[in-house]
C-alpha cells in the first residue's frame, strides 16, 4: 500500500504524461482488457446489441467521439457506470470518449455540457445531477443537431433517448419483501439517501405505496442518512436509545445500512434482531444479503452507460431503436427491465454481477 | 454666505449622564453660536467624550435638556444627530480605504442615475466643487488609503459639509497631525467658521486653544469648572482649571551621560532614508525631530528591525549588529514603543496584563510553561510604578484611556529590560496629565542609564528632553544641534527649509 | 468613568463568554430532558459524547487556527486523506504504520497550509479553500472512488471500545481538548496565539516569531483532522473518499457557538467544547423526539445565529 501512496502522488504530479499512455483508462484505472472482461458481466448486453469492431457511418470507420458528462465521480455507483461505458468504447476502437465531471454541481455541468459541443463531439451522453436544471444545456445539444442520451435521471426537454430504472417500483419491491418478513405488522425506521435528491424521494414513494397497505406497519421516525455511513450512525444509536421496539430499518443506501448495524451493536441491541432492508446493488450488499445482514437489496444497477453508447451509435449510423417509446416528457424513453431485488435465495446468481470489488464490512453483530 | 452670528445653534442645559452608579457627567451647561469655535478641554476622564457622545446622539443624558435653534431636542441615536445637522468628527479615523474620495464624499447618499446606477461623473464633479469651496486641494478619484491622516481628516470634514451640517464636532483634531497640517487644518476651520458653521473642538494642546477658538469650557471629573472668552485668559488659568498641577522638573544638560550606546553609521534605505549618521549614549535623550514624511519612524524602525536597510551599520554598545526582525532587537535589549498604537501596539481585545507581558514571555517560563502568578505579580509592580489607572489587569486594554495604553505599551517595552528605548511620539493622543507622567517616567529611564531616542511632532517636548536633537529632512539628517543649539527656530528652519 | 463602565461591559462579555454558553448548554440539557425520558441515561449521553468526537476535534484546531484571525476549511478533506490512508495502509501494514503515516500526511497538508498562508502571505481562506480541493481530490486518486473496508480488528476496537467504560474517541477528544487548553493559556507559544490574532503586525513588533507561529497552527489543525480522521476510519470501518466532506462548517459553527470571534484573539477550547457539546445535545434531542429532518436543519442554523447575536451584543464594549 505504501507503493500505492506512492503511485497516488506521482499520478497526480504526473497526470499529462498518465494520459498520454493511454494504457489505462481515466478515472476507473482499468485497461480495456480488463473491461472487455468485466463487459461479460454487465447485465444489459442484449439491449440494443451491437458486434465488437468499429463503427462504420455510411460505410466509412470515422474516427466517432462520444463525449460524457457526468453528476460527478465522488461515488464507487457513478465510477461503475463510467466502466460500463469504458468497455463499450473499448469494443470499437474508432470510438473515443471524453469525459467530464460535474462534482454534484448543475451551473459546472451545464458548462460541461456546452464545452463538449465546443470540442465537436458527435454525440452527448448525459447523467444529470437535477432535472430540470440542465434543460438549457440539452436543448444547445439539441439544436446543435447532436444525439442527446440522458442517463439515469431524466431532463424534460427535447431528447435522442432516456435510458432509465425506476427507483419507485424498485422500491415498492424491496419493501414487499419487507412487510412480508415481518408478517405485515412491527415498527420501522428509515434512513433516506440526501433529503430532496430525486431518487430518495423516489424509493420513499415507492416503500410509502406499498406501506399504505399495511396499516399495521408503523414507521417510527425518518432520518437523512445522506447515502453514506457517517450520519447513519448517530441517528441509528439516537433512535436505538428512543425506542426499544425497533423491528426494521429502511435504508435508501447500503453504506447508511452498515452504519445502522454499526449502531446495533454498539448499542447491544444484536438480540433485537432488527432487520435492514436498502439499496444500490453492490457485490457486497450482495454478500451481505447472502450472509443474512441484509433481508433484502434493491438493484439499481449502475451498468447503463454501455447502452447509452451503444444508442447513441444506432443514433449516428442510423439505425432504430428498437423498444423506445413515446412517453410523458419530450422524446423518447426506454424503460429498462427492473433487475429483481436481491434476496437470500438468489444471491448467489448475483453476486459477482453488482458493482464494486470491495469486501463488505463484516457484520459487527458476528464478531 | 451671510450669517447671524447670535443665532443660537446649540444649547445644553444642566446635562447629567451616569453609568450604572457613576456619574460621569453632571450638571454641564454648554451653548454655541453660529461662527462660533468652543473648545473643550480636560483631562482623560473629564468627561469630554461623554458630553460629546451626548452631543452626537450616542448616549442620552439621565438630565438636562438640549436645544437646538432654540427647539427642545432629544436625539435618537447618532444619525438622528447628523440628520439634524450635528456631526462629530472622532479621532478614529472612519473613511473606507479601498474607495476614492468620491465615493467615501456619497457614501450612503451616492447620487443615481436615471438607470439606478450611482452617477459616477456627478459625484466626481460635486465632490470636486465641495474641496474647491473648502480650499482643499484632493483629487476627487484618490483611494482613502493613498491620503495622508491630515487629508483624511479634512475628507471627513468635507464629508461632514455635504451632510448640511451645522454643528461639526471635533475630537482632538490635532492630536495625529504635524504643524504644518495643524495650519492647513486651522485655515478650513476659519474657513467653515465664516460659513457661520458653530465648531465644537477638543484639544489637549493648549497653544491651540488660544490660535483658534473663542470660547473655551474646562471640564474636570465631570463637571464644569470654567468657561471663558479665549480673550480673556491666559494658559495658566487653564492648567489650574484643568489639573492644578504643573510638569515635572526635566534634567535635560545636567544628565550623566555615559559611553555610547547606540551608533549608526550611513544607514541608507534608497527611497526612504540616506546617509543616517547618529550617535546616543548611556544616559542621554536624543530627539529626534522633523516633519511628518522626512523619515523618522522609518529610520527608528530600520534601528529596531522591522525593516532591512540596505546600506550602513548598526553599533550597539560598541557591537556591529545585523537585526533582521523585531526579535532580534528585543534580544539586544532594545525596544520600540510605536507612534501608531492601534496598528501597531495594541492588542485591543487582550487584557492589559497580556499586553505588558508579550514582548517578554520567557521571563516568565518554566519548564516550558507560563507561571500566572509570577506575571500577576510582574504585572502588578508594573502598574504600580507606571500609575497605570484601570480596573484590574484583565481588562481588555482597549477599554482604557489613550494615555492608560501608553503607559502600558512603555510597560511593555520596559519588560525586556531595555538598554536603549526608542519612544516614537509617546505623547499622541494622551491626555495632559498622562503627557506628564509619561515624561517623568522617561526622566527616571535615562537618570537610570538608559539611552532613549525621543520622536516628536512636537517641538516643545523635544526642547523640554532632549540633551542632543538630530533633524531630519526629506529622509536626510538636515543638522544635529546641541542643547544649547536648540530652539524651536532652529529645528523648524533646518525641518523645513535649510539643506 | 466611561473607562470603568466600559470595562464592565466587557467583564460582562468575557463572563458570557465563560458561564453564558455553559449556562446555554445547562438549559439546553434541562429542556431535553424534559423533552424524551431517555436523554438523560448514561449510554445515551455517551452516545452523545462520541457522536461529537469527530467534528469535536476538528473544532479544536479550527479554534487555534480562528484564534489567530485565520480559517481552515481544509479540515474537512484532511480528514477524508488520512481516513484513506488508514484504510489504504491497514491492508498491507499494522496499526503501527499506518496510524504515523495518516497523522503524517494531514500534518504535512498542515505545514504547507501553513507555509503558504505564513511565508507567501496567501490568504487564509484562499490557502485552505485550494487545499480544500487538493486533498480530495488526491483522496479521490489514492481510492479510485472506491471505500477501501477496514478489516483489521485491533482498529476496529479503537473506534468502538471503551476505557473505564468511556468510549475511546470520547477519551481522544477530551485528551485533545486538555492538552490545547493547556497549550493555550499556560505555553509562550499559545500566549502568542492569542497575540497574533489580536494584532499580528503588534505581536510581531512585540518580538513573536509570527510566521513561525502560524505554521505551527495550521500543522496543529493538520494533525487534529488526522485524529479525527482516526475516529472516524476506526468507528466506522471504512476509508472512504468522501470522509469528512462538508465538516470544516460545522467544526467552525462549534467554534462559533462556543464564544470564539472570527475576528481573532478571543477564545477557548474549552468554549469550543461546549459549543460542541450544544450543537450535539440538539441533533440527539431532535433525533430523540422524532423532529423531521428539514425542521432540525432550522434549529441548526438559527442556534448558529443566535448565538453569533448574543456574543457580537456583549461584545459591543
Amino acid at each position: 500500500m505504501l507503493a500505492r501512496l506512492l503511485l497516488t502522488l506521482s499520478v497526480a504530479a504526473l497526470a499529462p504524461v498518465a494520459a498520454q499512455a493511454q494504457e489505462k483508462q481515466p478515472i476507473s484505472g482499468k485497461t480495456c482488457e480488463e473491461l472487455l472482461v468485466q463487459y461479460k458481466q454487465l447485465p444489459f448486453t442484449d439491449i440494443l446489441p451491437l458486434d465488437e469492431g468499429p463503427v462504420a457511418i455510411d460505410g466509412e470507420a470515422k474516427d466517432i467521439t462520444i463525449g460524457f458528462s457526468q453528476t460527478a465521480f465522488n461515488h464507487p455507483w457513478r465510477v461503475s457506470m463510467l466502466e460500463s461505458l469504458q468497455a463499450e468504447a473499448c469494443r470499437h476502437p474508432n470510438v473515443s470518449l471524453v469525459v467530464l465531471d460535474g462534482n454534484v454541481d448543475v451551473a459546472k455541468q451545464s458548462n460541461d455540457v456546452r464545452d463538449l459541443l465546443v470540442r465537436g463531439v458527435d454525440a452527448v451522453l448525459l447523467s444529470p445531477v437535477e432535472s430540470a436544471a440542465l434543460v438549457p444545456a440539452a436543448r444547445a445539444v439539441t439544436d446543435a443537431g447532436i444525439p442527446l442520451i440522458v442517463m439515469d435521471r431524466d431532463v424534460p426537454a427535447e431528447k435522442t433517448l432516456f435510458i432509465g430504472q425506476s427507483n419507485v417500483t424498485m422500491a415498492e419491491q424491496v419493501a414487499e419483501k419487507m412487510a412480508e418478513d415481518l408478517g405485515g405488522k412491527g415498527n420501522i425506521v428509515v434512513l433516506t439517501g440526501l433529503k430532496g435528491s430525486s431518487p430518495a424521494v423516489d424509493r420513499n414513494k415507492g416503500m410509502e405505496n406499498v406501506l399504505a397497505k399495511y396499516p399495521d406497519i408503523k414507521v417510527l421516525a425518518v432520518g437523512d442518512a445522506q447515502w453514506i455511513r457517517e450520519p447513519a450512525v448517530p441517528l441509528m444509536e439516537d433512535y436505538l436509545t428512543a425506542h426499544s421496539d425497533i423491528d426494521a430499518v429502511f435504508s435508501h443506501a447500503e453504506e447508511s445500512s452498515w452504519g445502522a448495524q454499526l449502531a446495533v451493536a454498539r448499542a447491544n441491541r444484536c438480540a433485537d434482531g432488527i432487520r435492514h432492508y436498502t439499496f444500490d446493488g453492490s457485490n457486497a450488499g450482495f454478500k451481505a444479503v447472502k450472509e443474512g445482514t441484509f433481508g433484502a437489496d434493491g438493484n439499481y444497477t449502475p451498468f447503463i452507460a454501455d447502452i447509452g453508447l451503444r444508442a447513441a451509435l444506432y443514433q449516428l449510423t442510423g439505425k432504430e431503436i428498437p423498444g423506445a417509446t413515446a412517453y410523458d416528457a419530450p422524446g423518447s424513453r426506454l424503460l429498462l427491465p427492473d433487475s429483481p431485488t436481491v434476496v437470500a435465495a438468489n444471491a448467489d446468481e448475483w453476486i459477482g454481477r453488482g458493482w464494486g470489488d470491495f469486501e463488505p464490512t463484516p457484520d459487527p453483530c458476528k464478531k | 454666505m451671510p450669517f447671524d452670528r447670535d443665532r443660537l445653534l446649540l444649547e445644553a442645559q444642566g446635562l447629567t449622564k451616569a453609568f450604572d452608579r457613576n456619574v460621569v457627567l453632571k450638571d454641564v451647561d454648554l451653548t454655541l453660536h453660529a461662527g462660533e469655535v468652543h473648545a473643550i478641554v480636560g483631562e482623560n476622564g473629564a468627561g469630554k467624550s461623554t458630553l460629546i457622545k451626548t452631543l452626537g446622539g450616542v448616549h442620552r443624558p439621565e438630565a438636562g435638556k438640549l436645544l437646538l435653534d432654540g427647539q427642545d431636542t432629544v436625539l435618537r441615536s447618532p444619525a438622528d444627530a447628523i440628520g439634524r445637522g450635528i456631526v462629530v468628527i472622532h479621532q478614529e479615523l472612519s473613511l473606507a480605504p479601498h474607495l476614492s474620495v468620491a465615493e467615501n464624499i456619497f457614501l450612503g447618499h451616492f447620487p443615481r442615475t436615471r438607470l439606478g446606477f450611482v452617477d459616477r461623473r456627478r459625484m466626481r464633479s460635486e465632490t470636486r466643487s465641495l474641496l474647491q469651496r473648502l480650499n482643499i486641494d484632493i483629487d476627487p478619484q484618490t483611494l482613502a488609503v493613498d491620503l495622508s491622516i491630515a487629508q483624511q481628516q479634512m475628507i471627513e470634514i468635507a464629508k461632514a459639509i455635504s451632510f448640511n451640517a451645522k454643528v461639526l464636532i471635533l475630537d482632538e483634531p490635532t492630536a495625529v497631525l504635524d504643524e504644518s497640517m495643524v495650519d492647513t487644518l486651522f485655515d478650513l476651520i476659519a474657513k467653515l467658521k465664516a460659513e457661520g458653521l458653530g465648531i465644537i473642538f477638543i484639544s489637549h494642546h493648549l497653544e491651540e486653544i488660544f490660535r483658534i477658538a473663542d470660547t473655551v469650557t474646562v471640564l474636570r471629573d465631570g463637571k464644569l469648572t470654567g468657561v471663558s472668552a479665549v480673550a480673556d485668559i491666559d494658559q495658566n488659568w487653564l492648567v489650574s482649571k484643568m489639573i492644578g498641577r504643573d510638569f515635572p522638573e526635566f534634567s535635560a544638560g545636567m544628565r550623566k551621560i555615559g559611553e555610547p550606546a547606540l551608533e549608526v553609521k550611513g544607514l541608507t534605505l534608497p527611497g526612504v532614508f540616506e546617509d543616517i549618521t547618529f550617535t546616543a549614549h548611556k544616559g542621554e535623550i536624543v530627539g529626534l525631530a522633523g516633519l511628518v514624511g522626512a523619515g523618522r519612524t522609518e529610520v527608528a524602525q530600520a534601528i529596531c528591525g522591522v525593516t532591512q536597510p540596505s546600506s550602513g551599520e548598526i553599533r550597539i554598545f560598541g557591537r556591529k549588529v545585523r537585526l533582521r526582525n523585531p526579535k532580534a532587537a528585543t534580544r539586544l535589549a532594545m525596544a520600540y514603543v510605536s507612534e501608531d498604537r492601534k496598528a501597531l501596539g495594541l492588542l485591543p481585545n487582550r487584557p492589559v496584563r497580556e499586553n505588558a507581558t508579550i514582548s517578554k514571555l520567557s521571563r516568565f517560563r518554566r519548564f516550558g510553561f507560563l507561571r500566572l502568578g509570577k506575571e500577576r505579580a510582574y504585572v502588578g509592580e508594573m502598574i504600580r510604578k507606571l500609575d497605570i489607572r484601570l480596573a484590574g489587569m484583565n481588562v481588555e486594554i482597549r477599554t482604557l484611556s489613550g494615555g492608560n495604553q501608553q503607559k502600558v505599551l512603555i510597560g511593555r517595552a520596559l519588560a525586556i529590560d531595555p538598554r536603549i528605548l526608542i519612544f516614537d511620539e509617546p505623547t499622541r493622543g494622551v491626555d495632559i496629565g498622562a503627557k506628564s507622567e509619561i515624561y517623568a517616567i522617561m526622566e527616571e529611564l535615562v537618570s537610570k542609564g538608559i539611552c532613549v531616542i525621543l520622536i516628536s511632532s512636537e517641538l516643545e517636548e523635544i526642547l523640554r528632553l532632549s540633551d542632543k536633537v538630530v533633524v531630519l529632512r526629506r529622509g536626510r539628517i538636515a543638522t544635529t544641534l546641541s542643547r544649547d543649539e536648540a530652539s524651536e527656530s532652529t529645528i523648524m528652519h533646518a525641518a523645513a527649509l535649510a539643506g | 468613568m466611561t473607562t470603568a463602565f466600559s470595562s464592565n461591559v466587557a467583564s460582562f462579555a468575557r463572563i458570557w463568554r465563560r458561564v453564558g454558553v455553559f449556562a446555554a448548554l445547562i438549559l439546553l440539557i434541562i429542556a431535553a430532558s424534559m423533552l424524551s425520558d431517555r436523554f438523560l441515561s448514561v449510554p445515551n449521553l455517551l452516545n452523545i459524547l462520541r457522536q461529537v468526537a469527530i467534528v469535536g476535534i476538528l473544532a479544536i484546531g479550527m479554534t487555534f487556527v480562528i484564534l489567530t484571525k485565520g480559517i481552515d476549511l481544509s479540515v474537512g478533506s484532511l480528514l477524508g486523506i488520512s481516513v484513506v490512508l488508514y484504510a489504504g495502509l491497514l491492508e498491507n501494514y499494522s496499526m503501527a504504520v499506518a496510524i504515523p503515516l495518516g497523522l503524517g500526511a494531514a500534518m504535512l497538508a498542515g505545514l504547507v497550509n501553513g507555509i503558504g498562508v505564513a511565508f507567501a502571505r496567501i490568504p487564509p481562506f484562499i490557502m485552505t479553500l485550494g487545499m480544500l480541493s487538493f486533498a480530495r481530490g488526491l483522496a479521490f486518486i489514492y481510492t479510485g472512488g472506491t471505500p477501501i473496508p477496514i478489516l483489521n480488528e485491533n482498529f476496529y476496537s479503537l473506534g468502538n471500545g471503551y476505557i473505564a467504560g468511556i468510549p475511546i474517541p470520547s477519551l481522544i477528544l477530551l485528551a485533545v481538548v486538555a492538552v490545547s487548553a493547556v497549550i493555550l493559556s499556560l505555553t509562550p507559544f499559545g500566549r502568542s496565539v492569542y497575540g497574533i490574532g489580536s494584532n499580528e503586525e503588534a505581536a510581531r513588533l512585540s518580538g513573536v516569531p509570527v510566521n513561525l507561529y502560524k505554521v505551527i497552527v495550521y500543522v496543529i489543525s493538520g494533525l487534529v483532522s488526522g485524529l479525527a480522521g482516526l475516529v472516524y476510519a476506526s468507528q466506522l470501518s471504512i476509508g472512504t473518499p468522501i470522509a469528512g466532506q462538508g465538516y470544516e462548517l460545522d467544526a467552525i459553527a462549534a467554534v462559533v457557538v462556543g464564544g470564539t470571534s472570527l475576528f481573532g484573539g478571543k477564545g477557548t477550547v474549552a468554549g469550543t467544547f461546549i459549543g460542541t457539546l450544544i450543537i450535539g445535545v440538539l441533533a440527539n434531542i431532535l433525533n430523540l423526539t422524532g423532529v423531521d429532518p428539514y425542521v432540525q436543519q432550522l434549529f441548526k442554523g438559527a442556534l448558529i445565529v443566535v448565538a453569533v447575536y448574543v456574543m457580537s451584543r456583549t461584545d459591543r464594549a
